[in-house]
């Protein structure tokens, strides 16, 4: 009897601690793609970027993460409109597009709302309460996808024109982001 | 001890929840920042969790870190460059579409074909203007010519050519029109005949060229 109590001690504690780990820890960025869109009456244009690199940190408080990705690496399949792009984006003076987004606790899988910070083309802009998805994996990787609300307003973009026609002013930029755990 | 069992059992959860249960974040410890305010202790205040986070840290390379103010005004040039080129673009289509339209009856008027010669030479003096704003604007190390940018730059090959070859098509068949002005039932001989099938080959690459650019196909 004694040594049954003894084994349900120890499994009860195996149990206890690892719920209690759930996601704490340093995470890191694997795999990413950023895609912003720009709407205008005659082309709808979608440019990618593959090379993110971010770091997050858990605890009992929440995530607190950071993405950065180069400006110039964003391709939307025309060259020229790309450089046009690092032209009014000034992407030459600020290449980086730096993201911090603040998950509050409890972690888990599913749908969750974090507050993200964007810094582009020389301006900030905060974004409250913007929907992820979180997907939790049995390798322990965790696969998260959203879409930022951004606008041009929002980092005092001029907005490109066609024929005198200008860009729409949202530019909403979907992320899709693998994590994994460092082996320690 | 009255229960020695007990002890050992107690030591053996007590070792394990501190060697399993990650009690903090096995991150660095922040580091305060001198400007950070004081406790009423005097000790100085723990600097916010994001300080944890720097871009510093995530391995980029200073290439893709570095501001490069020398691009960012060489981009602007370029921009400017090419807006004018597109606004250069669009203009020329109109004498160009003018010269088109007033070619239709200058075999037996030469009051007509005077007045077709002149707006296809403004046509022509447009047309170079555009070129030379595309062909000098600044090229970006690095970058690549492709989508619809690669297509128009194709078809300039075709509509430049036949900017070149119309004009002095053109001159050769007015020469012959003017020398035998009166001559009934006159046909243009020669390479002169070609005027008409290089002016529409030109009319039909340019209208294209504006046209990639222009619409999403």
């Amino acid at each position: 009897m004694k040594k049954i109590g003894l084994m349900l001690a120890l499994f009860g504690t195996l149990a206890l601690s690892a719920s209690a780990r759930g996601w704490d820890g340093a995470w890191v960025l694997t795999a990413s793609k950023l895609t912003y869109h720009v709407n205008h009456p005659m082309h709808h244009v979608e440019a990618t970027s593959t090379a993110a690199k971010g770091k997050a940190i858990c605890d009992k408080k929440g995530a607190h993460i950071l993405v950065a990705c180069p400006v110039k690496t964003f391709a939307s399949g025309d060259g020229n409109r790309d450089l046009h792009m690092m032209e009014v984006t000034r992407g030459a003076t600020y290449p980086m597009v730096t993201v911090r987004a603040e998950w509050p606790a409890p972690l888990k899988a599913g749908e969750v709302k974090a507050d993200v910070d964007v810094d582009f083309a020389g301006h900030q802009a905060h974004y409250a309460g913007v929907v992820f998805k979180a997907e939790e994996f049995k390798d322990g990787t965790l696969h998260i996808t959203g879409t930022v609300p951004a606008t041009i307003k929002d980092f005092d973009i001029q907005p490109p024109s066609l024929l005198a026609v200008p860009i729409k002013n949202g530019i909403p930029v979907d992320v899709d982001l693998t994590w994994t755990r460092p082996a320690n | 001890m009255r229960h020695p069992n007990r002890f050992w059992v107690f030591a053996a959860i007590t070792s394990f929840l501190s060697a399993s249960l990650p009690l903090e974040a096995k991150a660095p410890a922040p580091q305060p920042t001198p400007s950070a305010a004081k406790t009423e202790t005097g000790k100085p205040v723990v600097a916010p969790l994001d300080s944890r986070l720097s871009i510093d840290d995530l391995g980029f390379s200073a290439s893709d870190t570095k501001s490069d103010p020398l691009l960012q005004a060489k981009l602007a040039k370029r921009s400017h460059k090419l807006k004018a080129h597109q606004v250069m673009g669009l203009l020329t289509a109109v004498p160009m579409a003018a010269t088109a339209i007033l070619a239709g009856n200058v075999k037996h008027n030469s009051n007509n074909r005077n007045l077709h010669a002149a707006v296809g030479s403004i046509t022509t003096a447009m047309y170079l203007t555009t070129a030379y704003l595309a062909l000098t604007a600044p090229k970006i190390p690095g970058s690549k010519h492709s989508g619809s940018t690669r297509l128009h730059r194709y078809l300039a090959v075709v509509h430049g050519t036949m900017m070149i070859a119309t004009p002095i098509l053109g001159a050769m068949a007015k020469r012959q029109l003017d020398q035998n002005e009166g001559v009934p039932h006159y046909k243009i001989h020669g390479i002169a005949n070609m005027h008409g099938a290089a002016a529409a080959l030109l009319l039909i690459s340019y209208g294209a060229a504006m046209s990639v650019m222009v619409i999403n196909f």
